[in-house]
């Protein structure tokens, strides 16, 4: 857990707080995303966590030990890190690269040698074609793939990462968003996540915290944030868009309900998965020019969606 | 060619002494400018200030430099004059590339591997220094370079070497001793480059030359 009470950051020579008065809590096992546009505090607030900026008042507190006790160099060791533009060192293998916080916490070499396959796989690059070579042989994504290797080499409870998907084409970076999503189901880490991009935002973050001018201005999980934005700030960073947002929200499941007399399997023009998104379903719909589609999990039917059903899903959840 | 033959001897310790007088300066820059310039990007201040001294230095005409030591008690005249000023020239392309070596690293690179929880000692030897091998270098070859040329100049304040045979031959006139001056320094010249080229690979990691494409 992460709690951060009354932080203030303040740069020598200028008036106005880069982070003012910020009082947050990132749960152990969940992603909150820090969203803001550029200046707004949001990385200034990441990089008070590991140290790599100082806090001028306030205090941070990780699993309840306050990080001003501990070595910066030690503190960081035990946190995974991973920037936008990656850093990784161009005169060292990939291997090599994965391997820095190991050494410096001295593994074994089989043991660092074993790790560095692992993530490797994990990420799903190559080892015996991968280890080996050197940061400038890669693409964009496989840089930025192993940079978040690299920052999970120890199995660090916490990640920080500062804008990590900014710098790869929308493609790539949805791959990869969708395999962070993959492993962090799994891994269960506490992750900070810094970004300008409120699909992003959505799309990886349990809470969300958004920022303006040093400020936190509201703080919630991403339904309730494009459901009752805290002012008119929020409204308009979320986008005029947000009702069709929270369709990425949920999926077919979540409105789906057995054929009866209304609708019959033979209004049903087209089938979709269970697992898709509100927001494909309703451009299916559009596609075909109807109002209802018909389930499918796997291969076996579940029941329809009708238009009139996301309609007032959608409404009701503007309610909570 | 006649020179050449009939004085190899004295040829041979010229070129000994050349070779002695470019090494120590070369060696005792190496000790005293490589720190100070690692020091220097520390202190963005004061590394205005030394480079500007350094410039300077650099402007002063050899002959002036050698002239100015000369009356200097302990000093005096021959090979502590020279060293001295020699070592001073040397400051201006190997503490400068040494400096600016070191500032062109990449700032995600320091900034990544700070945040990974590498120290400050670390980052210097295992990523600095590593990557500013290729400028560090390439100040170090200007320097021997330079240094072989201008100890050619401390003959005429006392010190014995290849500058000596034209110095001398310029006095006589002696065309045969210009010439096998000239041709002899320009040959250690190409040698020394020539050895810290083949050096200069070994130095340079292999990653940094993948992505420059060498």
């Amino acid at each position: 857990m992460i709690e951060l009470k009354n932080v203030t950051k303040k740069y020598k020579g200028q008036v106005k707080p880069a982070v003012q008065d910020l009082t947050l809590t990132v749960q152990t096992g969940e992603t909150c995303v820090l969203l803001g546009p550029s200046g707004c505090g949001k990385s200034t607030t990441l990089r008070m966590i590991n140290r790599m900026i100082e806090i001028t008042t306030g205090d941070i507190l990780i699993d309840g030990e306050n990080i001003r006790d501990k070595d910066p160099d030690k503190l960081r060791m035990g946190i995974g890190y991973v920037i936008q533009l990656i850093g990784l060192l161009p005169h060292r293998t990939i291997a090599e690269n994965i391997a820095t916080v190991p050494r410096l916490f001295g593994w074994p070499k089989p043991k660092i040698t074993a790790r560095v396959n692992e993530l490797l796989e994990l990420m799903g690059l190559d080892p015996n074609t991968y280890r080996d070579k050197y940061p400038a042989q890669l693409s964009g994504g496989q840089l930025q793939r192993v940079g978040v290797a690299r920052a999970l080499a120890v199995d660090p409870p916490i990640m920080l990462m500062d804008e990590p998907f900014g710098a790869v084409d929308p493609l790539v970076r949805n791959r990869l968003q969708d395999e962070f999503l993959r492993m962090q189901k799994q891994m269960r880490k506490t992750v900070c996540f810094v970004t300008h991009d409120i699909d992003e935002a959505i799309k990886m973050g349990d809470k969300i915290a958004i920022f303006n001018e040093g400020k936190l201005v509201q703080h919630g999980t991403p339904q309730e944030i494009l459901s009752n934005p805290a002012n008119d700030f929020v409204k308009n960073f979320v986008g005029a868009d947000r009702f069709l947002k929270k369709l990425n929200l949920s999926c077919v499941a979540d409105a789906v309900r057995p054929f009866d007399n209304k609708i019959t399997k033979d209004e049903v023009k087209t089938y979709v998965q269970s697992d898709m998104l509100l927001r494909d379903a309703l451009g299916v719909m559009f596609e075909y020019n109807t109002d209802y589609l018909g389930v499918l999990k796997g291969e076996e039917i579940l029941g329809t969606v009708s238009f009139h059903d996301i309609r007032s899903l959608m409404s009701q959840k503007e309610g909570e | 060619m006649s020179y050449f033959q009939k004085n190899l001897d004295t040829i041979i310790g010229y070129t000994q002494s050349h070779f002695e007088l470019v090494f120590l300066a070369v060696f005792i820059s190496l000790i005293l400018w490589v720190p100070i310039g690692i020091m220097m990007t520390r202190n963005d201040k004061a590394a205005l200030s030394i480079m500007g001294i350094a410039n300077s230095i650099f402007c002063i005409p050899s002959l002036s430099l050698f002239a100015v030591f000369v009356v200097i008690p302990y000093l005096g005249l021959g090979r502590r004059s020279a060293l001295v000023a020699l070592i001073l020239y040397s400051m201006m392309p190997l503490l400068g590339n040494v400096y600016r070596g070191i500032k062109l690293v990449d700032k995600t690179v320091i900034e990544a591997a700070k945040g990974m929880g590498m120290s400050a000692r670390r980052i210097l030897f295992e990523i600095q220094l590593p990557l500013a091998a290729p400028v560090i270098f390439a100040g170090l070859r200007t320097t021997v370079v330079m240094t072989t040329g201008i100890a050619a100049i401390a003959p005429y304040i006392g010190e014995r070497n290849l500058g000596s045979i034209i110095i001398i031959g310029l006095a006589q006139p002696n065309l045969d001793m210009i010439v096998t001056g000239s041709i002899l320094i320009s040959l250690v010249a190409i040698l020394l480059d020539t050895v810290m080229g083949f050096f200069e690979k070994k130095v340079i990691p292999k990653g940094i030359r993948i992505s420059q494409g060498r």
